[in-house]
């Protein structure tokens, strides 16, 4: 925390720094501030803090984005879901189908593992469509500029 | 005396570069009003740049920012009907924004501040443009940029905002008022203690003289 000046003889409110800084006081207010900048030197180092911290921000260059900012559509929580569900369960039934193979069993399968794998498969896909299909109903849903555009 | 620091008061500066933005003409937004995409069009150009800008200054990720300034577009293109063509564009937009960003805030739905340079195909949220200075030079006005930045977004948003608007938007304080709703008083009083509180962010740790930018 800075220590409190006591030396300092101010007789108006420190916020007239900023306005002078600004270029935003009256004649009188400004010309009181520069008298009591040039004898008071806490104030004057805040005054050169302060413009300097003014000066980085005022200089920092930013640059035209590309028109294609525009055209992203962020994905909603529900095609999210369904992309990581429908990958996960791709992925599991890929494994197991992996295993299943490597394993060889000497018996047939059953049946049930069978379908398993079918319906996992189904399942994963259908997931990853519905996924897919969720973002294009967005985009054409959200397509904020269709009363804008041609 | 270092009087020559203090009568070196700002008068003419030049202007903050995410400030330089074209009002649209007023013969743009008429026919716009009577309906020609055209001229619907050129505003959207024209307008989405600044809106977007601010919002980055005041949100600090893209994402959000993108978002604040197409609804920004949209609110005005639903209320363009209403709108006086002789009056400035930039102003009523500016206030879109702003509230915008409060309500996003006030909900709690505000990403996470990004830094000043993150990879992206944009070049990032920001990116600085080459400057004519040699290699040691560029890597501290950059880092410089950067302290000053995250010192900014990590401010309150009602100081966050009243910087923003002054020191990278570069509005005066008649206008701030305007924006912010408040009074003209107000404006410096509230700028002065976000500037000290941003002087207090950017302090080296243990240095009781104060902040800067060493």
């Amino acid at each position: 925390m800075r220590q409190m000046n006591t030396d300092c003889r101010r007789s108006f409110g420190e916020e007239l720094l900023s306005g002078h800084l600004d270029g935003f006081l009256t004649h009188g207010d400004r010309q009181r501030v520069e008298i009591h900048l040039e004898e008071c030197e806490s104030c004057r180092r805040l005054y050169a803090e302060l413009r300097q911290l003014r000066d980085v921000a005022r200089s920092t260059p930013f640059l035209p984005v590309e028109d294609d900012l525009w055209d992203e559509t962020p994905r909603g929580w529900l095609s999210l879901w369904a992309r990581g569900l429908g990958l996960a369960l791709l992925l599991l039934t890929l494994l197991l189908a992996l295993g299943l193979a490597l394993w060889q069993p000497s018996e047939e399968p059953p049946l049930l593992l069978g379908r398993l794998l079918a319906l996992g498969s189904i399942g994963g896909i259908g997931l990853l469509l519905t996924s897919a299909l969720v973002d294009r109903l967005r985009v054409v849903g959200h397509d904020r500029y269709r009363e804008v555009k041609k | 005396m270092r009087t020559k620091d203090v009568n070196a008061a700002p008068v003419a500066m030049k202007p903050p570069p995410s400030s330089i933005s074209r009002e649209p003409s007023a013969d743009v937004v008429a026919r716009a009003l009577e309906g020609d995409g055209d001229a619907r069009q050129e505003l959207v150009r024209q307008c989405r740049l600044p809106c977007y800008l601010l919002a980055l200054q005041l949100l600090g990720n893209r994402e959000d920012a993108r978002d604040v300034a197409q609804e920004a577009m949209l609110r005005f293109f639903a209320h363009l009907s209403r709108f006086d063509p002789s009056r400035p564009v930039l102003p009523w937009l500016r206030r879109i924004v702003r509230n915008r960003v409060v309500d996003l805030q006030r909900r709690g739905r505000v990403r996470r501040a990004e830094s000043l340079e993150t990879s992206g195909p944009h070049g990032g949220a920001m990116q600085l443009r080459a400057m004519t200075l040699d290699p040691l030079q560029q890597a501290e006005r950059r880092e410089r940029h950067q302290r000053v930045w995250r010192a900014v977004q990590d401010l309150p948003p009602f100081h966050r905002e009243i910087v923003v608007l002054r020191d990278y938007q570069d509005l005066a304080y008649r206008e701030i008022a305007e924006v912010l709703d408040i009074p003209l008083g107000t404006v410096m009083s509230r700028l002065h203690a976000a500037r000290l509180r941003l002087r207090c962010l950017l302090a080296p740790v243990g240095d009781g003289s104060g902040g800067g930018l060493r």
